[in-house]
């Protein structure tokens, strides 16, 4: 058969009025109503059941989980600022150190000593806090965080020359309480950065 | 039943029973069912030329049908919607039978040899579509029927427009060779 063959306007005229004249629904000899309706009604019950157990076994997992992670993340916070504040006194204590007792060699090999634990204890304490800051970074001020990290620098960089002065100066007492004072500030700072979670 | 037809027909609140149907009214769904079904049902005999898979295409259609009833909007008619699920339902179960049942061109004169020794029964169109090869008759149910576009065809069965084109053309020059044949 080619397709190129001519058509007969009255036959396709013909063949269009046949199609335009047919049924346009025929009755069924079978009732398919009931096993649609079993179907459907079975579908029904399953979803539901299967939406009553997704409700019930996802639902308390979920609070469980929340609930673990608030847990944990308060306790973590809570240690962090513990450990800040006892650093903090420690600090303070080394403030106060009775002059009369900076004369020999032996007590400026002790500054040095207390300098060197003072800062490992710094450095864990500022680890700790910079742990939470940055768990807490979703909620500060991209202004406000850009800021004081300018400001960090400029303690860091005031404690690498404390640190220098110290050693070339041992016996130079204002020294190591200047140092104690910018650790301190620096501490203070990031404390107040943690602590900005937890005021929201 | 036909009595109960004719009714809702008269009835005609489809809008209302598909409302209540998407909110789970199984008897508004019936009723959709009892007014639409035969409709259904002689499309997909139309395309397929088969009873018992005509009445297979019916009852999985409705079945699709209020499994995906909250995702019908009021845009397009409801029938419109029905008939591309029963259309693609009756696609898919040609293609899964053979996969290039659209583009076979080869068996047009056993058909012709077919459509003659029947010859008291070739004035009935009905009964020369249902003799016409599965690719060329679900084509010409789906365009000279149904009314789709030839593109329409070609995204519903993944063929090209041309193909459609000219398994149209075969199918409309098989069945008016035979029906004015005296």
């Amino acid at each position: 058969m080619k397709e190129t063959d001519l058509i007969d306007l009255s036959e396709e005229r013909a063949l269009n009025e046949q199609i335009a004249s047919l049924a346009k629904e025929e009755a069924m000899q079978n009732d398919l109503w009931p096993n649609i309706n079993t179907s459907i009604t079975k579908f029904e019950t399953k979803d539901r059941l299967e939406t009553k157990y997704y409700t019930a076994r996802w639902i308390p997992w979920a609070i469980a989980a929340s609930l673990v992670i608030s847990l944990a993340s308060v306790t973590y916070s809570w240690n962090n600022l513990q450990q800040a504040e006892s650093l903090f006194a420690k600090l303070e204590n080394l403030q106060n150190v009775d002059q009369n007792k900076l004369q020999g060699l032996a007590y400026q090999s002790s500054i040095q000593f207390q300098v060197d634990l003072l800062e490992q204890e710094f450095k864990i304490a500022k680890a700790g806090l910079f742990s939470q800051i940055s768990m807490n970074r979703a909620h500060i001020d991209e202004k406000l965080f850009s800021e004081i990290e300018n400001q960090l620098t400029d303690i860091e960089q005031a404690v690498v020359l404390l640190k220098s002065a110290i050693k070339q100066q041992p016996g130079n007492i204002s020294l190591p309480r200047l140092l104690t004072t910018t650790y301190q500030q620096e501490l203070t700072v990031l404390t107040q950065l943690a602590k900005l979670d937890t005021s929201i | 039943m036909n009595q109960t037809i004719e009714k809702l027909h008269q009835e005609d609140q489809t809008e209302t029973w598909i409302e209540a149907a998407k909110l789970g009214n199984v008897k508004s769904f019936e009723k959709l069912y009892l007014y639409y079904h035969r409709r259904i049902y002689l499309l997909a005999k139309r395309m397929t030329g088969s009873v018992s898979v005509a009445e297979d295409v019916v009852q999985e259609t409705f079945i699709k049908t209020w499994q995906n009833l909250t995702s019908f909007r009021a845009e397009s008619q409801f029938f419109t919607w029905l008939r591309s699920i029963a259309t693609r339902i009756v696609i898919d179960r040609l293609r899964v039978k053979n996969a290039k049942v659209w583009q076979q061109v080869s068996d047009y004169d056993e058909v012709h040899a077919s459509l003659n020794s029947n010859a008291g029964q070739q004035r009935d169109l009905e009964k020369l579509i249902a003799l016409l090869p599965e690719g060329a008759r679900s084509i010409f149910v789906l365009h000279d029927i149904e009314g789709y576009k030839h593109a329409e065809i070609a995204k519903l069965t993944g063929i090209a427009i041309g193909t459609s084109k000219a398994q149209l053309f075969r199918a409309r020059k098989l069945l008016r060779d035979n029906l004015n044949r005296a």
